[in-house]
């Protein structure tokens, strides 16, 4: 069965409720195309998003969504966003630093529920979480990071799935389809499969569930 | 205006050959400009990049090479990519040898609060927890004084970034060591004297018996 499908189509698996991993850093790697159809082609609502940080520029379709059919916010930075800024005055903002947040990422995603870690402690991150000490050291307790839906952007991506995400394009997306339960990607460049060197695939094609071709 | 060119040579003194390097976003950046002659350091970015080169314009830039400011940015010959996981793998591993931010506060047990003026709107975190609870080395660089209030305390009063984190300082008036002991003052710029200092630093600096005037050439 093919993985290629509308925006639409791809869009309408988030439910209400859903927890929604988006990929992306500074300028690069938002799934723009895919945001934007959840705002206008679902009206999925109660959506937890979480993503590096939710930069107005990149994505203006976050911004709504977080004003009007978000019950929470995972990010790391949130300066200029008035939908975390909103978030945050309703108490339903988790902040996360930024290792943290993608190493709660990497865990979802390979069957770790939990790990202990020395960043945050002595800071508000250390609040209400469980800590150990290892070898003289304090560490506090993070827990994995999982989602009903990843929606990420790739430089390429062939028919099975397999992505291809270029340089600094990488960060967080690359580890979110693995940590959700159903993988949408956008990419300009859809390719049959084999064109993509197996050296450069960044996320196995295993991992995404729905493809969708974008225009420039 | 402070000279922040001035901070930023003072802070390249400090590299090592071989040395990994994390640059915070503003003051810290100027730092790359100035890596002394004959020695080669890695400049990572926490987006997943280590061996960043100077920033490129957007005009003549690879769209998909930027720093952790999110600026178009260049890459040098043995650079590599990598995702965030594995970004920070490298610094909470403990292969980042020194990491150069800026402060809103820092105290005389070298905690540094960087992230939040309480009433406002925060910024977030970004990655600067990991970095400063991680990195080998970490070092303050900013303005000695700030909008009319001390920024080298006592005791931060903001919400930290780091506890017991910062090993040195450095502004445009001095270089103060983080120690057990207390903020000891190692070097001030010229035309500034041991009061000077003192009066627009709230903790009481501990005076060793030479203090260095900080060069730069």
């Amino acid at each position: 069965m093919s993985k290629v499908m509308s925006l639409q189509d791809a869009v309408s698996v988030i439910k209400d409720g859903d927890t929604v991993l988006i990929g992306g850093f500074g300028p690069k790697g938002y799934p723009g195309r895919l945001m934007r159809a959840l705002l206008k082609d679902s009206t999925a609502k109660d959506l937890l998003f979480a993503l590096n940080a939710p930069e107005p520029s990149y994505l203006p379709a976050l911004e709504k969504l977080l004003q009007t059919r978000s019950r929470g916010l995972i990010a790391t930075y949130v300066r200029g966003s008035k939908g975390a800024e909103k978030m945050y005055k309703e108490n339903k903002l988790e902040l996360v630093p930024q290792g943290t947040f993608a190493e709660r990422l990497r865990a979802g995603g390979v069957g770790i529920p939990a790990f202990y870690t020395p960043v945050g402690i002595g800071t508000m991150v250390e609040e209400g979480k469980p800590t150990l000490e290892i070898d003289g050291r304090t560490y506090l307790m993070e827990k994995a990071i999982k989602g009903d839906v990843a929606i990420v952007r790739a430089n390429k991506v062939d028919l099975d799935g397999n992505c291809y995400l270029r340089a600094c394009e990488k960060t967080f997306g690359a580890l979110m389809p693995a940590a959700a339960k159903y993988a949408i990607v956008e990419a300009e460049e859809l390719v049959q499969v084999g064109e993509i060197d197996p050296e450069l695939v960044t996320i196995p094609g295993v991992l995404i569930d729905a493809i969708v071709k974008v225009g420039g | 205006m402070i000279d922040k060119h001035f901070i930023a040579k003072r802070v390249s003194k400090e590299l090592k050959d071989g040395d990994v390097v994390n640059l915070g976003i503003g003051l810290p950046t100027l730092v790359a400009n100035y890596v002394p002659d004959g020695i080669k350091v890695w400049f990572q970015g926490e987006n997943g990049v280590l061996g960043l080169g100077p920033e490129a314009s957007i005009l003549n830039s690879d769209w998909d090479v930027f720093d952790a400011g999110g600026n178009w940015a260049t890459i040098v010959p043995g650079a590599s990519y990598f995702n965030s996981a594995e970004s920070f793998g490298l610094i909470r591993g403990g292969h980042v040898d020194i990491t150069v931010l800026g402060a809103l506060q820092v105290d005389e047990e070298g905690n540094l609060a960087n992230w939040m003026v309480p009433g406002k709107m925060m910024a977030g975190f970004g990655g600067a927890i990991d970095l400063v609870t991680c990195a080998k080395k970490v070092i303050v660089a900013m303005e000695h004084f700030g909008k009319g209030e001390a920024k080298i305390l006592k005791q931060c009063t903001y919400p930290l970034t780091g506890k017991s984190c910062v090993d040195l300082i450095v502004t445009e008036k001095a270089l103060i060591e983080v120690t057990k002991e207390g903020l000891v003052l190692r070097e001030i710029a010229e035309g500034f004297t041991i009061k000077d200092v003192q009066d627009e630093t709230e903790a009481k600096l501990i005076i060793p018996d030479e203090v260095k005037t900080m060069c730069v050439d």
